[in-house]
């Protein structure tokens, strides 16, 4: 175990200069385009402003001094806090990007369960019927999911499960937003988390509850057909190699039950790989639920980025590179650690 | 047996997951949706609001939208009109030349928090739009720069965004105070004393930025500064934004804000039960409840207008095809609406023009200027306004939703004239011989060509549509210029107008006024914003600006405007490409309606829809 927290405070140390890579790029690309006045990021475009005002913004934000001081002054900020001011949020860019987060990890996390929840059986099946129609039909769907764009996907679920549903009279899905507007209206959720299914359970408001969940079907579904596929192939190629080992042909010699075989020995072996995909998946999926939040008007970082980019609202844009930057390396960290907790073998 | 187990268990895990995507199914599940209740509105906007403080400056029209239901100004419109009538006042008499402004107030109105609306009040809201000193905010309507510094007395030499000012200190906001700008003469009588006449002064006043708010109420949520380089006034912090008036509000107006959702930007409106009924005590808002949900993708909006689960949904002009009958539009400019129970009002005038501008001092990344200044010569911008075909322009970047101009101004301004006259017509011809002749004395030819090259924002397709038309139609004409099109990135395109880096650019531009004098002072005055990153400098036509807004009488001012207008028009610095039309009552983005939504009429000058005068059936 010490040789594990060793390995995390080893890795804790690199991140700091991964970080330090990140706000490099990141830095450049708001400041250091040549031939482009940095400034013009910071100012509305058709704001009337003086050209005195525009001199004290200047030295405001150091834009005078050399680029490698301007980097200082730049991380001096990040550090304090200071992500600097969204036109399109009208807030703080880390205040706007904190106040959203539940949403996504709301989101995304529901998202890699459905996918788990969908991927692993359906992996597991297609390792058991190799080759056979089965697998065949697993592989299609997983790979036609994937290959669909997800802004596609997301208009035809809302398609089929809201307006053709509802226009018949039958029971549909939300298309849009995280609770229904008269829900929160009637029946008020006071934040404890920001996680609303989290929320309405501590404050025992079902109705908030129910509103949420129906909400949250339609674009998890369609995020989670993002790494589906990943998870699908991963666990039917770790489960075939599982399979393939000595002491499952012990197992089964044994006179075991094949289903004690395959859920107590081959998948609790041939998992460890998935866990790591699924983590990855999670990191890819806070950051790249950028569509889906816009598309189901779901009110995240996704969506906010989306905004940003539609407002030409630079600041906002880099800082949210930033932010899922370095949610991803932490996500990273936390997923290797994990797969040495979980698999005793693996040794840093 | 195993896999038949295992299959089995799989089964039984779909069907739970089946169960648990049906079970929350159901409670989504109305036949007829609660918001189709007639005392309930939904709206779903594009780009929802940002924040509701009416000091605060902005570009987003979906702040305007709930301030204009939330607060009321001292005059306002009337129905469509565009002339601003007593509101809050019962009337107002001018002074000393149009020095001086003293309205009356109407007795008994309460703010939504129970506060009393007087005199005490509209100079509270007025002095504290000058002292907050938002870089966007009220300086921008009460005109700035060398042509005319300054209106409220005092404002100019306080603010720092707008003006001389050089600090937020205790003793600029006492000087500022002492200039006397707004003065309470009883409870019921409040003065404003202007640094000079100005003929848009009740105009402006009529825009969101002269709304009036409670001062108990923004007073009761303020913290007093502890830095003691800041000035200040009981609920005020000079130069500082009032971050819970960002959110929240509490005027006089129809409806109040129930809930401001900032991650959603979501509002939700409700009728103010004390409402007072407006000037002729009529104005009782019907709609009990308005929804209005940010909704960026506009397939999502279109299928919840289908679906008939919101009563209001924007759509842009770019995608109006999927609710309207395009041949009968493009072919006989009628609209007919293809979804049953959908109505598309309009077109109307709108407040938003798109243009090109020509730079006459094209500089280096350096700042110094370049060889090569070819729109120096007023037959070079001739050439390239005649090659610009804009009746194509409005027909297929538009989609019909643009009308010709002669100027800068929308029919739907004051002082638009029809009778001023166009410096240029899409003639190739005549652009070809322009150019011949100035390329003698330029020195380019079609012996000698020169390259030269026009920009557009890469994530604004219409300008490139334009750009490329531009270039296409002067290369053909084979005179001397090769023109090459870059898509830049957006911020790489602003840098390169701003910094003068370019010598033709496109653009659009919107007013939040019907009053024309923000547009007139940024293209017609050297100091003025358009003007300034073209430096296009003409001393006869900053002289007819001032005149124009210190003239009271409006005959005479839409006379001074027609004369500066014709002008600058003959210096030919602008192309005009068209004024746009909306349907609906756009913010951002035209809107369409449900059939069962009743009331409608369009003003131009509001931003969004006027929730009172709306109901359903």
């Amino acid at each position: 175990m010490s040789g594990l927290v060793a390995y995390a405070l080893r890795r804790l140390a690199y991140l700091g200069l991964v970080l330090l890579g990140v706000s490099l790029i990141v830095f450049l690309l708001l400041r250091g385009m040549p031939g482009v006045d940095p400034l013009a990021a910071y100012i509305a475009p058709g704001l009337p402003m003086s050209p005195e005002a525009l001199r004290g913004l200047r030295a405001e934000l150091h834009l005078d001094d050399p680029l490698p001081v301007q980097y200082v002054y730049y991380v001096r900020d990040l550090l304090r806090g200071d992500w600097g001011f969204s036109r399109t949020a009208a807030q703080p860019v880390l205040d706007a990007l904190l106040g959203r987060l539940p949403a996504t990890v709301e989101l995304a996390v529901v998202a890699v369960v459905l996918s788990a929840l969908l991927g692993i059986p359906a992996g597991v099946v297609a390792a058991l019927r190799k080759d056979r129609p089965a697998d065949v039909a697993v592989r299609v769907v997983s790979i036609t999911g994937i290959s669909f764009p997800v802004f596609w996907l997301g208009i035809l679920l809302q398609l089929v499960f809201f307006y053709y549903l509802q226009t018949l009279g039958l029971p549909s899905l939300p298309s849009r937003g995280r609770v229904g507007d008269l829900v929160a209206l009637q029946y008020p959720l006071g934040p404890i988390t920001g996680f609303y299914l989290v929320d309405s359970v501590l404050r025992g408001n079902a109705p908030f509850l129910a509103s949420a969940v129906s909400h949250l079907v339609l674009p998890a579904l369609t995020l989670s057909l993002i790494s589906l596929a990943a998870v699908v192939r991963v666990m039917r190629a770790s489960m075939l190699e599982v399979l393939r080992q000595d002491y499952i042909l012990l197992a089964r010699s044994k006179g075991l039950p094949g289903r004690v075989v395959v859920l107590r020995h081959a998948l609790r072996n041939a998992i460890t790989p998935v866990l790591t995909t699924t983590g990855t998946t999670l990191g890819i999926l806070l950051g790249g639920a950028v569509v889906v939040e816009t598309v189901f008007s779901w009110p995240g970082i996704g969506r906010l980025a989306a905004q940003g980019i539609l407002n030409n609202d630079s600041v906002l844009v880099v800082g949210f590179t930033l932010f899922v930057a370095t949610m991803m390396v932490f996500v990273n960290l936390l997923v290797d650690v994990l797969y040495a907790v979980v698999d005793p073998r693996v040794r840093y | 047996m195993t896999i038949i187990r295992l299959a089995t268990s799989l089964r039984l895990m779909l069907a739970v997951l089946a169960t648990v995507l049906a079970a929350t199914a159901l409670p989504a599940a109305r036949p007829a949706p609660a918001w189709a209740a007639n005392d309930t509105l939904v709206w779903d906007i594009a780009a929802g609001p940002q924040y509701v403080d009416p000091v605060m400056g902005t570009s987003a029209q979906a702040n305007v939208m709930v301030v204009q239901n939330v607060y009321e100004r001292l005059v306002w419109y009337d129905g469509p009109g565009t002339q601003p009538i007593p509101w809050l006042a019962t009337g107002w008499e001018v002074k000393d030349g149009g020095r001086r402004y003293v309205f009356k107030l109407r007795k008994g109105i309460k703010f939504q928090d129970g506060g009393e609306l007087d005199a005490a009040a509209v100079k509270f809201s007025f002095d504290r739009a000058v002292l907050l000193d938002d870089p966007g905010g009220i300086g921008s309507f009460f005109p700035t720069g060398t042509a005319a510094p300054g209106i409220l007395k005092g404002a100019w030499e306080f603010s720092k965004s707008f003006g001389a000012g050089k600090d937020y200190s205790q003793a600029a906001v006492d000087r500022y105070m002492a200039a006397g700008a707004v003065k309470v003469i009883d409870p019921l009588t409040v003065e404003f004393n202007l640094a000079q006449p100005y003929g848009a002064f009740l105009s402006d006043i009529a825009t969101f930025m002269g709304s009036i708010v409670s001062p108990t109420y923004v007073t009761a949520h303020w913290t007093k500064p502890t830095d003691p380089t800041r000035g200040s006034i009981p609920g005020v912090t000079a130069g500082q934004r009032d971050d819970w008036m960002l959110y929240h509000a509490s005027g006089t107006g129809p409806y109040t804000l129930e809930t401001f959702d900032k991650a959603t930007a979501n509002v939700v409106l409700k009728a103010s039960p004390g409402y007072w009924g407006g000037p002729a005590g009529k104005i009782k808002p019907r709609l009990q409840t308005v929804i209005v949900r940010a909704t960026l993708d506009q397939a999502t909006r279109l299928l919840n207008l289908k679906s008939g689960g919101v009563d209001i949904a924007d759509i842009s002009t770019a995608g109006i095809f999927d609710v309207i009958d395009k041949k009968k539009w493009l072919d006989e400019k009628k609209i007919e609406p293809l979804l049953p129970g959908v109505t598309v009002p309009g077109p109307n005038p709108w407040l938003t023009i798109y243009f090109a501008k020509m730079n006459v001092k094209i500089k280096n990344p350096d700042g110094s200027l370049a060889p090569f200044q070819p729109f120096q010569d007023p037959r070079v911008r001739k050439a390239f306004a005649s090659a610009v075909d804009t009746a194509d322009i409005r027909r297929n970047v538009f989609n019909g939703f643009a009308e010709p101009i002669a100027w800068g101004l929308t029919p739907a301004q004051f002082g638009y004239d029809p009778k001023v006259k166009a410096s240029y017509a899409f003639d190739l011809a005549e652009s070809k011989k322009l150019l011949l002749e100035a390329g003698k004395e330029r020195g380019f030819g079609p012996d000698r060509p020169r390259d030269l090259v026009i920009i557009y924002n890469a994530a604004a397709p219409w300008q490139g549509y334009i750009a490329t038309q531009v270039a296409s139609n002067i290369n053909g004409l084979n005179a001397g210029l090769r023109l090459d099109v870059k898509a830049l990135s957006f911020t790489e395109y602003v840098n390169s107008w701003r910094s003068q880096l370019t010598g033709f650019s496109i653009h659009s531009t919107f007013s939040l006024t019907a009053d024309p004098n923000s547009w007139l002072s940024a293209f017609g005055t050297s100091a003025g914003f358009w003007a300034r990153t073209s430096s296009y400098d003409n001393s006869k036509s900053d002289a007819l600006y001032t005149k124009q807004f210190q003239a009271l009488d409006p005959k005479q001012r839409a006379k001074l405007i027609s004369e500066m207008v014709q002008l600058v028009n003959d210096d030919v610095m602008w192309v005009w490409i068209g004024a746009a039309t909306a349907y609906g009552q756009p913010t951002f983005n035209p809107n369409v309606l449900r059939a069962s939504v009743k009331g409608f009429y369009y003003n131009p000058t509001y931003q969004g829809f006027y929730f009172p005068a709306l109901w359903k059936e």
